[in-house]
Parts: C-alpha cells; sequence; structure tokens
C-alpha cells in the first residue's frame, strides 16, 4: 500500500475519534489536544488543527510534504461520560501501540457500539435529579414527589423529540411549558405543594450548568470563538426555558394577557 | 444540624441522578459522591460562619475544583467527568427561577435582586473553576519544561 492511502486512512479515523469526542461533551480544548497527539503519534508532526463545537478542520503534512485536508461537521450531541472515558483511554493505547488504521477504527467502533444509553437508567436519573435539588433548594418532600412526576413526563417528552429530531431549543420550551402548567394547577390543588419549589427542581434538568462551565474553560484556553459559540448556546437554552415558563403562566391564567 | 444533613443528603442523590444522566461509569459514582457530600459541607459551613453567597460559593468551587483535578490524575480520566456533577448543587437553579418569574411578573426590582444574585453565584463557580485550572497548567508546564519528553 502506498504511504498516501495510508496516511489518508490514519487521518480519516483520527477525525472519526475527534468527531465522537465533541458529540459525547468533551472540551475543544482537549479535542484539539488529542488530534495533535495522535497526528504525532503517527509522524505527522505538522498538523494544524482548528476545531469549534459543530466542526473539525485538520491539515497535516506527510514527511514527502504532501498536505491533507479533512473536516468534520457535528450536528448534534448528546452528553455520554462513558464514552468519553472509553477514548480517552483508546487515545493514550493508540499514542503508545500506534496500530493501523483498520485496527483502530475497530477499536473505535466497538467502543460506540459498547458504551450506548440505558433508558432506564436515564429516567431514574431524572427522577432523582428534580427530587434531589427540589429537596436541596428547600422544597417539602410532597414537592419533591411532584417534580419527580413531572420529571418522568420530560423523559418521555424527550424521547419523544429525540425520534422525531426536534431541536434542543424546541424541547426546552415544550419541557418548560409542561412542567409549568403542571406545578400550577398541582400547587394550587391544596395539597401544600409550593409551584416555585417544584419548577426549581425541574428546571435543575434543563440548565445548561455543563455548556457554561465548557465555555468559559474554552475562552481561558484562547479558543475565543469556541467557547462564545458554546455560551450563546447556553444563553439560549436559558431563555428558551424562561420563555416556557412564562407561556404555561400565561395558558393556566397565573399572569394576565 | 438535622436539616443541614438532609441539605446534604439531597445535593447527594440530585449529583447520582445526574451523573446517571450523564451516563458515567459505576465505579465513579460513589467517588463522586463523596466529593459531593464534602464540597456542599463546606458550602454551608460558609454560611453558617456567616459568609456572603459569592465567598462560600467561591471556596466551595475551589474545593470541587481541586478534588476533580486530584481524582482525575489518580484515576486517569477527564477532568470534566468529575468537576461537572460535583459542581452541579451550586448550580443557582433557585435564582435563576425567581428572576424568571419576578421579570414576568413585572416587578423590576426583584428581578434585579435576584439576578444579581444569580451573576455572583455564577461567577463565583466560574471563578473558581478558571483559578484551580490555571494553576494545575502552570504546574504542568513548569513539570514539562524541568523534564521534558
Amino acid at each position: 500500500m502506498s504511504s498516501n492511502t495510508n496516511t489518508e486512512n490514519i487521518l480519516n479515523v483520527i477525525m472519526n475519534m475527534g468527531k465522537e469526542m465533541l458529540m459525547c461533551g468533551a472540551e475543544v480544548n482537549r479535542v484539539e489536544d488529542t488530534i495533535s497527539r495522535l497526528c504525532a503519534a503517527y509522524g505527522l508532526d505538522n498538523s494544524n488543527i482548528f476545531s469549534i463545537t459543530s466542526l473539525i478542520l485538520v491539515t497535516v503534512k506527510d514527511s514527502e510534504g504532501k498536505s491533507y485536508i479533512q473536516s468534520r461537521r457535528i450536528a448534534s450531541y448528546v452528553f455520554n461520560f462513558y464514552r468519553l472515558e472509553e477514548l480517552n483511554a483508546l487515545s493514550r493505547t493508540v499514542c503508545k501501540t500506534t496500530p493501523s488504521a483498520e485496527d483502530f477504527q475497530v477499536m473505535l467502533d466497538e467502543i460506540i457500539k459498547s458504551s450506548h444509553f440505558s433508558k432506564r437508567l436515564r429516567l431514574i436519573g431524572f427522577i432523582l435529579t428534580s427530587g434531589g435539588f427540589c429537596l436541596l433548594f428547600k422544597g417539602s418532600f410532597a414537592d419533591a414527589l411532584f417534580a419527580a412526576l413531572i420529571s418522568v413526563a420530560i423523559f418521555l417528552i424527550e424521547r419523544l423529540f429525540t425520534r422525531f429530531a426536534i431541536n434542543g431549543m424546541f424541547y426546552n420550551f415544550i419541557s418548560a411549558l409542561f412542567a409549568g402548567v403542571s406545578a400550577v394547577y398541582i400547587s394550587s390543588m391544596g395539597i401544600g405543594a409550593h409551584l416555585d419549589k417544584i419548577m426549581i427542581g425541574n428546571i435543575m434538568l434543563l440548565i445548561p450548568g455543563l455548556m457554561l462551565t465548557n465555555a468559559i474553560k474554552d475562552m481561558m484556553n484562547g479558543d475565543t470563538m469556541a467557547g462564545f459559540l458554546r455560551f450563546c448556546e447556553a444563553l439560549l437554552t436559558a431563555l428558551a426555558i424562561a420563555i416556557g415558563f412564562w407561556f404555561a403562566m400565561i395558558v393556566t391564567g397565573v399572569l394576565s394577557w | 444540624m438535622v436539616e443541614n444533613i438532609v441539605l446534604v443528603l439531597a445535593s447527594v442523590v440530585g449529583t447520582v441522578g445526574f451523573s446517571l444522566m450523564l451516563r458515567l461509569r459505576w465505579e465513579r459514582i460513589p467517588v463522586i459522591a463523596v466529593s459531593t457530600a464534602m464540597c456542599y459541607s463546606i458550602y454551608l459551613l460558609c454560611v453558617n460562619i456567616g459568609a456572603a453567597d459569592f465567598m462560600a460559593n467561591f471556596i466551595a468551587a475551589l474545593f470541587a475544583a481541586f478534588a476533580s483535578e486530584f481524582l482525575a490524575k489518580r484515576i486517569k480520566a477527564p477532568v470534566t467527568v468529575f468537576l461537572t456533577p460535583t459542581i452541579l448543587p451550586l448550580v443557582p437553579g433557585s435564582s435563576l427561577y425567581y428572576t424568571i418569574e419576578a421579570f414576568f411578573r413585572g416587578e423590576l426590582r426583584n428581578t434585579l435582586i435576584h439576578f444579581s444574585a444569580l451573576g455572583r453565584t455564577i461567577g463565583a463557580i466560574l471563578l473558581g473553576i478558571v483559578i484551580v485550572n490555571t494553576i494545575m497548567k502552570c504546574i504542568r508546564n513548569y513539570t514539562l519544561l524541568k523534564n521534558p519528553r
């Protein structure tokens, strides 16, 4: 096999790996770092890497001075730290052993296959998160129970939306709307439940805290553009939650038109 | 005292739930539960001895960031894996809610009060993370300089 196609193939797998890392919630800085390490391990010392949250662009030069350019577009991401850890470990071993492109791709596929989400665990996660944080922000046990009930509905909304591939903004809006309407009705039933506490428990499910910390970290590392994009995304998410909740208060008549 | 214990337990329950949402490895969850409990206890301690919300959040965030860096180094995993769940109980969900509510009710004074609390808390958390991150980077670069690979 000529060295041309070999470099092409290696770069291809490295890019797939970078894409997977971004998709499961790594910071841009980490992705760029991993790609440059991998390139160096395969003897492609002269690598130029640019990445933002939705795009990776890499140019490498091989030993004969020929350039290779590849890019990857990242459309959506779901946080999956199990996969992130596995990918991190894989990059360590690959840097040490430098397997062939085919073997590398097989290892990558194996990790992706073995690290899928379990729906049941995620549902339990939703229930514990909303209930726990409802208690944390001084809600009563009844509030926590209702927040957990509403979180089950939010989980179902999420399932529905991922099936129809509707964007995240609208998902946040609908979830906040639904949580708001149910919380208003539950709290007006006169069983000692508080509207604000139930809502806070559910807001913690949707809040873009991870996005915000990643954004600031990216900016501090000098990736102003990547950080800024993520920051805007976090703000938009918060806005979608706010508008959804506002809509709920209007629909239920808590606020006048 | 009992009330504080309930709060710490609630923070642990919430964090464990969020860890499940992020699909963390099982082995990480007990470690994170302990570091979260410590982080939130530090926060409560600061509040009880009369620290303002900025200072309390800042100190707790410093602890969380240091603990996460330490764990990441020990276990050889990305820092985000530990930091995101540990810091979560400090995230000001209630301030966000009250800001939105006051804004849409048209109570501008209350909006500003809650919004400034929101800004202070987020600022304190981010400042804590960034400081630790920078210190760690300095240490790493220094050791690289001393014994280059």
